[in-house]
């Protein structure tokens, strides 16, 4: 399973030929994009297969069993052993986009020019905002393992949830809306981070172009509706487990 | 799971990606206006270029050179006397920016319609991609060599050590395992 993950995460992220070395700069804003199906299916079929499969034929109680820790210890591991995993799978494509598209191929006199540093922010803003995004979407499944105990209802809610949030921005909607979308989303807080930083680095008399990407609410709302959504609903995942009839 | 023995594949797999995006790469083009006298920053892959200048008077030079930041620019790799409507083309070296100039026009205007296509197979991808296919190979025979030479704790054939046991379902399965 990692391996297809992996393989079709680089395949999506570099498959990309593009002339425009405006474009080329920009590449690390569409990465998560151009991911987000692979990351959703990665997840999704990480955490069904660690929390509800598990559950499902008694190896989560084997293991805790065996682990002599807590349950909330127990499961705390457990989520960001699938975390940490699904980061990585995805951080390897993050570098494949790294090396591919930016001329870093033993270039280190590009890393001290704007030309250099400008998209090597951009990046560090993508994998940071990604480590964001798969925080809400593992908590997601994990809360949805153990709400409904079937693994084919989880995986199945946990897809209509997340490719509906994907799909959203084939509908108009309200401008603060815009940042909630998974996909369209991403890109959205990562393009403009990473504008903000630009103008912060490199042009900081340029007052304009600072307001212009300076953190508004819909980004806040965004950036919380991953982190906070995705604390509320790991909490949540922990309390069911914790009260669960396990026998 | 054992990081070591999924390594391997992890590597190969990454090396397979970089080798199918390689080769299904789609050609790209960019159709737009260059300004006559002034460098146009582009990104090639080390392919087939060709380049295609529209309508003037007279003769152009083209030049297009690697751009480096904070450095002059390198030798051009084209430098050529254009034609109106002529199509130059020419192999990129090296994946990275170039700055193409169309200089000297005797038209005299500010700036020409240029077309830009890219085609063909980067083969830095393609060697990137197979280094890794044959390291992932290599540390997938070498976890595999070395899982079997270890003494399987199971076995009839020796004694096993006191206070040690075989793999039993009460075991805990390696952290990990059941992630993905």
């Amino acid at each position: 399973m990692p391996e297809i993950a992996v393989f079709l995460l680089v395949y999506l992220a570099i498959t990309f030929n593009q002339v425009d070395a405006g474009n080329v700069l920009a590449r690390s804003q569409n990465v998560t994009w151009d991911m987000i199906y692979m990351i959703v299916i990665l997840s999704g079929i990480g955490g069904v297969k660690a929390f509800s499969i598990a559950l499902d034929k008694g190896e989560l109680v084997r293991e805790m069993v065996a682990s002599g820790s807590s349950r909330i210890r127990f499961l705390l591991r457990k989520f960001f052993s699938l975390y940490l995993l699904t980061l990585l799978l995805v951080f390897l494509a993050d570098v494949a986009v790294l090396v591919v598209f930016m001329e870093y191929y033993f270039s280190p006199e590009v890393y001290s020019s704007a030309l250099g540093t400008a998209p090597l922010v951009t990046w560090g803003v993508a994998v940071a905002e990604q480590m964001m995004l798969l925080f809400f979407l593992c908590s997601l499944i994990a809360f949805l393992s153990f709400a409904s105990k079937s693994t084919a209802v989880s995986l199945l809610v946990f897809l209509a949830i997340t490719i509906i949030g994907i799909s959203f921005y084939r509908i108009s909607l309200p401008t603060w809306a815009g940042y909630l979308q998974l996909g369209s989303g991403d890109y959205s807080i990562v393009n403009r981070v990473s504008q903000y930083l630009f103008f912060a680095l490199f042009q900081s008399g340029n007052r304009v172009e600072l307001a212009e990407y300076a953190a508004n609410a819909q980004l806040l709302l965004g950036v919380a509706y991953r982190l906070v959504g995705g604390a509320v609903l790991l909490l949540a995942a922990l309390v069911r487990f914790n009260r669960m009839d396990l026998e | 799971m054992r990081v070591g023995e999924r390594s391997g594949p992890l590597v190969a797999s990454v090396g397979l990606a970089l080798l199918a995006s390689s080769l299904l790469l789609p050609p790209a083009s960019l159709y737009g206006n260059a300004d006559v006298g002034l460098g146009n920053m582009y990104f090639f892959l080390p392919v087939e270029v060709t380049i295609t200048l529209g309508s003037f008077n007279g003769t152009a030079t083209l030049l297009v050179s690697p751009y480096y930041e904070n450095a002059n620019l390198a030798p051009p790799i084209v430098n050529i006397t254009v034609y109106p409507k002529e199509s130059v083309e020419f192999s990129v070296p090296a994946r990275g920016y170039y700055l193409v100039e169309v200089a000297n026009s005797t038209a005299g205007v500010q700036s020409l319609q240029v077309n830009v296509n890219e085609s063909g197979t980067p083969l830095d991808l393609v060697l990137a991609g197979s280094a890794l296919v044959a390291a992932g190979a290599v540390l997938s025979l070498f976890s595999w060599g070395s899982g079997k030479g270890r003494k399987d704790p199971g076995d009839d054939s020796g004694p096993v050590p006191a206070g040690r046991r075989g793999p039993a379902e009460s075991d805990p399965p390696v952290e990990g395992r059941t992630a993905a």
